[in-house]
Parts: C-alpha cells; structure tokens; sequence
C-alpha cells in the first residue's frame, strides 16, 4: 500500500504548492486515508496480538509527533520565505511521488 | 616480548580482515546516494539548473521561486515518461540548448513575463527529466532515489539563487551575467559536440 501513501502525498503536495486550503471535511478525509495508508504499510511481519498492540502503539505515537511537529513548523511562518519554503517542499513532494508512482506502475505492468 | 605478539597479533588480524558488509550502499542508502548524484554528475544538467536560479534572480520575485518550483515539477513529469518508455526525440540535444538559452537569458538579463518563463523553463525539463527517468538504475530503491534526485535539483536551482544574489551589486551584476555566458558557451561546447 506504499503506492497509496505516496499517492495521498502527491495530491497534499500538489495542494500545498498551489497554496489551496481545503474545505475541514477535505482536510479531514485527506488525512483519515493517509492514516490508514500509514497504518495498512506499518503491520507487523509476523502477526500476533503483543507485536500488533506494540507496532500500533509505536505507529500511532510516531505519526503523531511527526504531524504534530510538521505542523507546528508549517505555523510559524513569520517571514515571506518561510511561506515560500513550505511551497517548495510541496512542489518536491510531488515531484517525488510522480517519479515514485511512475516506478511503480512501471514494475506493475 | 610480550608486546612484540600482540603488535603481531593486531597486524595479522588487520592483514586477514575482510571487508564490511554492513553498509554496502545497496537499498535505501544506495538508493538516496544515487539519485543525489545523478543530476550533479552530469555537467550539462548542472548548468542549466544553476542557470534556472540565476535567471530567476534576475526576474525578480515572484519568479525567482515559481522556476524552481516549475523545474522540478515538470522535470518529473518528464522522468515519468521517461520510466515509462515513452520516446522523446532529441534528448541531448534538449538538454545542450537549454543551458544555451538559459544562459543567454541570464547574460541579457532578460526580462520576460513569468509565464512565458515558466513554459520556456518547463519545456527543458522534460528533457532533463526524461534523461534521468530513462537512466534511474533498476536495482535501486525508487522512493529513496526519487528523494535524493529532487532534492539535488532543488539544492542546484539554490546554488544557482544564492549566486544570483550578487547582481544586487553592480560588479555583481557583471559577474553573474558573465556565468551566464559561460553557461552558455559550455551549453555551445555540448550542442556541438566539443564538450
């Protein structure tokens, strides 16, 4: 499921370079699929309900302290560069995810 | 005496050690490490990529970080054809005339509406794009390739802005737009066959 992952990151991406903010229920939706994604790419190899609750745990505290701390740097934007900055980065997500997927489907076919 | 073996002892050991397998540059670290060099090995990418920042200097805001914006994103785009097996005709070619052009920009300092600059830059970038896409390696791992190839790119285009800076001053100016007819003239050099 990197496939969807990456997928959610191209369209986030896309929508931070164009600077477009979505309506709550977008965001939202956007996020609850990125999530999952995460989630679905982070189970266990070897599935028992210890590594389960344990890789879960793990899986819920680091995407959230990693969400938290994106966020709280994409607020603090006080400067025009710091809000060009975060474009950029958005631009070069998108990049990387159209190269990804290209390669992906590629190996597909 | 003592000492004697175990200096002996230590330079047998050095003498019959193997190497370390324990980071071989395969998978992900062979992966970032290969896409990150693969736009600064090429010169003929290198310059037209700093050239792109240079220009964009000279454009002004809000140009100066729409090009580096543009760049990479159609650049993928044309890697993506490239990974895909699309033919694109002239490649090299492609990619010597936009250093040519990118550079003659920056020698004129010319100034052109930003969306005229934006299609002149994307257009080169599929042919820089589709280069790289047709020669990413099978054996790397795509993601972490993909990151260090975007990440070089963007870190060329700043190369580029940061030396652009100098045209605030008037020698600067000069000095810039002199890189931009080396650029140029290097572009020549690869159009031609020379370089």
């Amino acid at each position: 499921m990197e496939w969807l992952l990456v997928a959610v990151a191209l369209v986030g991406g896309a929508l931070v370079a164009a600077e477009v903010k979505l309506p709550l229920f977008g965001a939202v939706s956007l996020a609850a699929v990125a999530g999952v994604a995460v989630g679905i790419d982070a189970s266990p190899a070897v599935p028992s309900f210890g590594t389960a609750i344990l890789t879960g745990a793990a899986t819920l505290m680091g995407g959230s302290l990693v969400v938290m701390m994106v966020i709280g740097l994409t607020l603090d934007r006080d400067k025009s560069w710091q809000r060009i900055a975060v474009r950029v980065a958005g631009s070069w997500i998108v990049a990387i995810a159209v190269l990804y997927l290209a390669w992906t489907f590629k190996s597909v076919a | 005496m003592c000492n004697l073996v175990r200096a002996f002892s230590c330079l047998i050991f050095v003498m019959v050690a193997q190497a370390a397998f324990a980071h071989t540059g395969d998978g992900e670290a062979g992966g970032f490490a290969s896409g990150f060099l693969h736009p600064i090995f090429g010169p003929d990418h290198v310059i037209a990529m700093v050239a792109v920042g240079l220009w964009g200097v000279f454009l002004g805001p809000p140009a100066i970080w729409v090009l580096p914006i543009v760049f990479p994103l159609v650049m993928a785009f044309g890697g993506a054809l490239g990974i895909a097996g699309v033919p694109l005709p002239a490649v090299e070619t492609g990619i010597a005339l936009s250093a040519v052009v990118l550079g003659l920009c920056v020698t004129f300092a010319l100034k052109l509406p930003i969306w005229f600059a934006a299609i002149i830059v994307g257009v080169f970038a599929i042919f820089h794009g589709h280069a790289h896409g047709v020669e990413m390696p099978q054996s790397s791992n795509a993601l972490s390739f993909a990151i260090g190839f975007v990440v070089a790119t963007g870190m060329l285009h700043l190369c580029g802005v940061g030396f652009g800076f100098l045209a605030r001053w008037p020698v600067g100016a000069l000095v810039v737009r002199a890189a931009g007819a080396l650029i140029a003239f290097a572009g020549g050099a690869y159009l031609t066959g020379i370089a």
